[in-house]
């Protein structure tokens, strides 16, 4: 009634044929590929980012010369000044792109420094739990607290207004919702299987949290990464706006728009054109945040 | 080593389970889920453990391997080869599990990292343990996926597991339990999320390793066919309580215990033929 039966070994060796690993990563290349929107904003982003880089280095004008003899002058094909100048007589075009440089970098340098801080703190307060959690987290919230644009204004006055703070503060401001999302993630990750395999095959927890945690938290990161950086940017024309960002002769687009609102009923174009900049990169990177959430989560469709 | 030898006078003696309670503090009040249990397992036998939902019996090797949740503790002793699996600290266990100690959970579609190549998951192990280096440990996991009976090893390693089917994880779960060369694996409902024919498969693989590598193997199981097929011995578990326990012949075609015999009449009696 209950003897061992015998198996024919051909029975098991029937798994199915596998011809090559395919990664989830591959996967949602594939779909982030299908996504025209994606693909569009993805090129604009890189045409944006390839004309900041290498565009100033092919126009005549500097972005710090003045030409008493160009002041105001409105977009001309025939002089150089392909998108007008200033009230200083500089070139636009020039100084928008240099703008971009700073502010593509601040936003991709902050965002950087927030997740750092962001994923080790959240994975460490949501893998360990209990009253570590606790406390971490209240920290959070009391500098959650604290407004932000005073914490960044000390920070300018105390530190002075170095440009290498304006990195930092806006990462170390940043970084909160970052620890917020990865704490959640790593206390849904934790629970899974997986990860208790890991433990009872005995490895340390160290171990798990960077092999099994951090590689699964990848996609809500990616995903928070290109919504991050639109914020970032946008914070720092905000606190150039006010003042408190970068000086002259170096620009961002938040101090050009700064500027150009002055003096848009005289020069409609010093608005209109790093606003466009402006507008062309957030919301391409918005576009790329939302294909990639379709394309690494495809159930959220 | 040679403290170990001393301390077992049945050099075949596996593990030997004494007394052994597990607690759990709830807002409702201390709760005990597993009442002094006691057992012991040789090498190359299989222990099977079979009772309803609820019954304590995954419990019991949760407190064995440390992976109770936190509000849980546990009594007693656990002894493996001369070395207390309960009172040691996380550090030391750490030796044992996944080294000498595989554990084989009850869903194989959760239990792999879904990010990682299978090859690079069964290696992580031995490097982790043995201090391998990546190649050596690639090789070996090719080795342990033919004593698993997974065709077609080499593609097998570069392939991820939402690839693969759930007879397939499971045999990649006990491949990775088999890397360090263990002497006892514990299995928690290994086959519960597989359907009959891999089942089967999965239950032949067991005897394999029980009578070719001398393994000791805990099935921890609520199907009483399964326990049937591959263990030496039983222990029956009801609330908490090892109700019935003796060699498996013994217990399934005469039962003492009332339970066991409600247990054993619930099987359809046209399987009995």
């Amino acid at each position: 009634m209950f003897g061992i039966r015998k198996y024919d070994n051909k029975m098991v060796n029937k798994g199915a044929s596998i011809v090559k690993g395919r990664s989830l990563w591959i996967d949602a290349r594939r779909r982030l590929f299908q996504n025209k929107a994606a693909v569009t904003a993805l090129f604009l982003l890189i045409v944006i980012s390839l004309l900041s880089i290498f565009g100033p280095f092919f126009l005549q004008h500097n972005f710090s010369d003045t030409d008493w003899g160009s002041i105001y002058q409105s977009p001309n094909l025939q002089t150089g000044h392909y998108l007008g100048t200033d009230g200083n007589g500089r070139d636009l075009l020039v100084r928008i792109l240099y703008g971009g440089r700073l502010s593509l970098s601040i936003g991709l340098i902050a965002t950087l420094v927030s997740v750092f801080i962001g994923v080790i703190y959240g994975t460490i307060a949501g893998y360990f739990g209990g009253k570590l959690d606790i406390f971490m987290m209240r920290v959070v919230e009391i500098l959650y607290a604290m407004p932000y644009l005073i914490f960044v204004i000390i920070l300018m006055v105390v530190f002075g207004r170095n440009i290498y703070f304006l990195f930092l503060a806006i990462g170390a401001v940043e970084w909160l919702t970052m620890a917020r999302i990865v704490r959640g993630q790593t206390i849904s990750l934790k629970e899974k299987e997986f990860i208790e395999t890991s433990k009872a095959l005995g490895q340390s927890d160290l171990l798990i949290i960077i092999k099994h945690i951090i590689p699964n938290l990848a996609g809500p990161i990616v995903v928070y990464i290109t919504l991050m950086v639109p914020s970032v940017i946008i914070l720092e024309s905000f606190l150039s706006f006010l003042g408190l960002g970068v000086q002259e002769p170096l620009t961002s687009w938040g101090v050009l728009i700064s500027e150009g609102s002055r003096e848009m009923e005289a020069a409609w174009w010093l608005l209109i054109f790093p606003g466009l900049f402006m507008v062309i990169t957030l919301a391409s990177l918005n576009f790329i945040g939302d294909g990639l959430r379709d394309a690494i989560d495809p159930k959220e469709y | 080593m040679q403290l170990t030898q001393k301390n077992i006078n049945n050099s075949n003696l596996l593990l030997k389970v004494n007394n052994l309670s597990v607690f759990f503090n709830t807002p409702e009040g201390n709760i005990q889920v597993v009442k002094d249990a006691n057992f012991s397992l040789n090498k190359g036998e299989c222990l099977g453990v079979v009772g309803e939902s609820g019954s304590g019996k995954t419990q019991t090797f949760f407190s064995i391997t440390g992976l109770l949740s936190s509000n849980g503790y546990c009594k007693g002793s656990a002894i493996f080869k001369g070395f207390d699996l309960i009172t040691s600290s996380e550090e030391e266990k750490r030796r044992y599990l996944g080294k000498s100690i595989g554990f084989i959970f009850q869903d194989p579609m959760t239990s792999l990292t879904p990010h990682m190549k299978i090859g690079k998951q069964l290696s992580e192990i031995a490097i982790f343990h043995e201090k391998l280096s990546s190649k050596l440990a690639m090789e070996r996991s090719l080795e342990v996926l033919d004593i698993v009976k997974m065709p077609k090893s080499r593609d097998l390693i570069n392939s991820y597991p939402h690839e693969l089917s759930g007879g397939m994880k499971q045999r990649i779960m006990i491949a990775i339990s088999l890397m360090c060369r263990p002497e006892l694996i514990i299995a928690d409902e290994p086959t519960t999320a597989l359907d009959v024919t891999t089942q089967s498969e999965i239950l032949s693989i067991f005897n394999d390793l029980k009578s070719n590598m001398n393994i000791g193997i805990i099935l921890i199981s609520h199907n009483i066919g399964v326990i049937a097929e591959t263990s030496d011995n039983v222990a029956v578990m009801k609330n908490g309580l090892i109700v019935e326990n003796g060699s498996t012949f013994n217990v399934l075609t005469n039962p003492k215990d009332e339970y066991t015999k409600h247990l054993l009449s619930c099987i359809p009696p046209w399987l009995e033929k």
